[in-house]
């Protein structure tokens, strides 16, 4: 029996290299359902190397015997980190959170083969019994919740999707609403009861009891011009001062000032017509120079209505009077990360027949690949579709060490995705509208449009942070011919934003 | 103005301002006293970047806090907004990237959250560190 099973497993993985070797054929990503016969399908040419099937679960039916043997050279080969069931699982998990089902899979199936309790095991580990901690403050905080006469209109009604932190994400939605009201501190000190002193007077009688403290010494005007540097170079670090101790807190949540002058100089950086061409060459006046390429469309945005709405207090009306809210909630695109898209679909394989065994399984392919922008503040945006995962992507992926595509050129060094980044332009408006048109890597008659919508996401107990775009259409449309083809959106998910730490130092930020 | 204050200190009563501390101030102004008159000396949008503090103007800053905090309260009594300036960005840039534990400790500030509180403050704040 053994000795059947490493003959099969033998062939097994000579049949596994040899077609990952192949990379298979092409298959698209999304079927362009195209008015444009000799449309090319843009994505031919990809490689899906992340594809895997399901041929070792065969292997299975050995359980018993596998129990206790070392893990196979298959695994160890995949995944030469993960050594017991209980690391494969968390690997596992780890690749599902990230969206990457097709490794998960193979992973969960290795880590249940080597130990078939493992998922109890790791229940354990991660989710040990009795949170009481976590019980007990939930009950609390319902309370206050349900005390809170006005819940924010735009507290999420159905806000989680993850584990059991609804309560808390509601009750933070409304929080921010009491907190933000210009009432002087009083829902932080509830159990001390209120500080209701000046803003200055209050950090300095606190301080006071903590023997000297510097910040303590200088005068509220100059206390604030140090917050306000923070806040306009690093807002999470600002924000992350509301945690230092309850004077900071106030003074984060409530400085009407300071959140006044970050949302101008955030706002003030989307971009809301044209500014560059698709190419990244800025246009003088818009609306003439685009007709160019793109005649058709702009025309239609002519004569609407303005795409654009200044930073006033008209405008933070809407907020609530609040422009901590406008900033956390308004929609706007961010420059100091990637956005990015993960995407599964499942494609049957053809049949294959290995040996004697003939139709032993279906194979299946999971296949997994990204979606990744990145968005200047000039206008220009860089566009990736790969199966590269984000850890290989997101530190290369800048204009500096790509050549563009269009010059078919790479640098020294440069990734494998590298000629696969195509450049392209950006647009917002003021009601989350973005409009991305990128070149074709590869194909210059060419351009892809995609229509995506700003969403905010709360989820996990957080709330705000406009971090996420969906989709609401995406076409490719042939330059020559001046055809239009929709694609489908099957499988196209919404992109996330990720902050990146090598962009946010090229960007100036920190 | 810089000038006036450079050359006439003891004529002029400065009593919130000791020795040392009126020393670097003379010793900054010295330095900068070439310097082209500040464009945009309001605040924001010129100084976007508080990292972009110039070299000598780092160093000179490399004092103990409170040597430091003297200086920028020197500044502002003598109104020298470039120094005052300079002066804020480098106490802003001593409070980013820090955990709040790392801000209480650096400026010894007593934490004066009940845990339920700051666990509630923290939750309020979570949405910025995916800023």
């Amino acid at each position: 029996m053994d000795e059947e099973l490493s003959r099969f497993r033998q062939q097994w993985q000579a049949e596994v290299s040899v077609r990952h070797h192949q990379a298979p054929g092409p298959s698209a990503p999304q079927s362009a359902s195209s008015v444009n016969k000799q449309n090319q399908n843009p994505f031919a040419s990809r490689k899906l190397s992340h594809s895997s099937s399901t041929g070792e679960g065969v292997e299975d039916e050995s359980s018993e015997l596998s129990a206790q043997r070392p893990p196979s050279p298959i695994a160890h080969r995949r995944t030469s980190l993960a050594s017991s069931a209980l690391e494969h699982y968390e690997r596992a998990v780890e690749k599902e959170s990230e969206g990457n089902l097709g490794e998960s899979l193979n992973l969960y199936r290795e880590a249940f083969r080597m130990d078939h309790k493992v998922d109890s095991y790791w229940r354990e580990k991660h989710f040990p019994r009795l949170p009481p901690l976590l019980a007990k403050k939930m009950t609390p905080l319902t309370t206050i919740l349900s005390s809170q006469p006005s819940v924010p209109a735009s507290a999420p009604a159905s806000a989680s999707l993850a584990s059991g932190s609804k309560d808390m994400s509601e009750l933070i939605a409304s929080f921010a609403g009491v907190q933000i009201q210009p009432a002087p501190v009083a829902k932080l000190n509830e159990d001390k009861g209120a500080v209701d002193k000046g803003k200055g007077k209050e950090i300095e009688t606190e301080e006071e009891e903590a023997g000297v403290s510097p910040l303590a010494t200088l005068p509220f005007e100059l206390l604030l011009q140090v917050i306000r540097n923070v806040a306009l170079t690093d807002i999470a670090s600002f924000a992350r001062l509301a945690q230092v101790c309850k004077a900071f807190a106030y003074l984060v949540i409530t400085e009407q000032s300071i959140w006044r002058a970050v949302c101008e100089k955030t706002f003030d950086r989307m971009i809301w017509d044209w500014r560059v061409t698709v190419k990244g060459d800025p246009i003088e006046k818009p609306h003439v120079l685009d007709a160019l390429r793109d005649g058709e469309y702009e025309a239609e945005d002519e004569g609407q209505e303005k795409r654009e709405i200044p930073i006033d207090e008209k405008e933070v009306f809407k907020y609530g009077e609040s422009w901590r809210k406008m900033f956390m909630i308004r929609p706007r695109v961010r420059f100091n990360g990637i956005y990015i898209s993960t995407c599964n679909y499942v494609r049957a394989g053809a049949s294959q027949s290995w040996g004697t065994s003939k139709s032993w399984n279906t194979p299946v392919h999971i296949v997994t690949y990204y979606r990744y922008l990145r968005f200047y503040p000039n206008g220009t945006v860089l566009s990736l579709l790969s199966t590269c995962e984000p850890a290989e992507v997101v530190h290369g992926f800048n204009k500096v060490s790509l050549t563009p595509a269009h010059q078919g050129g790479l640098p020294v060094g440069a990734m494998s995705w590298g000629k696969y980044v195509s450049k392209g332009r950006w647009r917002i408006d003021k009601d989350g509208q973005l409009d991305v048109e990128t070149e074709a890597p590869m194909m210059d008659k060419y351009l892809f449009k995609m229509a995506l919508k700003v969403k905010s996401v709360r989820a996990g107990g957080r709330v705000g942070g406009v971090n996420k775009l969906v989709w609401e259409g995406f076409w490719s449309w042939n330059v020559i011919s001046d055809d239009l083809a929709e694609f489908s959106l099957k499988n196209d998910k919404p992109f996330f934003f990720s902050r990146v730490g090598s962009i946010e130092r090229e960007m100036g930020y920190i | 103005m810089l000038e006036d204050v450079g050359e006439v200190t003891e004529a002029i009563p400065i009593p919130n301002v000791n020795e040392n501390v009126l020393k670097k101030v003379i010793e900054w102004c010295e330095h900068h006293k070439g310097d082209p008159p500040a464009q945009a000396d309001d605040d924001s949008d010129s100084r976007k970047k508080s990292s972009d503090i110039d070299e000598w103007d780092q160093k000179f800053m490399q004092v103990d806090q409170e040597m430091l905090f003297e200086i920028i309260l020197a500044a502002n009594y003598l109104d020298i907004k470039p120094l005052l300036d300079v002066g804020c960005k480098t106490v802003a840039n001593m409070i980013k990237g820090k955990s709040p534990e790392e801000i209480r400790k650096t400026f010894n500030i007593q934490n004066d959250f009940t845990p339920d509180e700051e666990e509630q403050i923290r939750r309020e704040n979570e949405w910025a560190e995916d800023r």
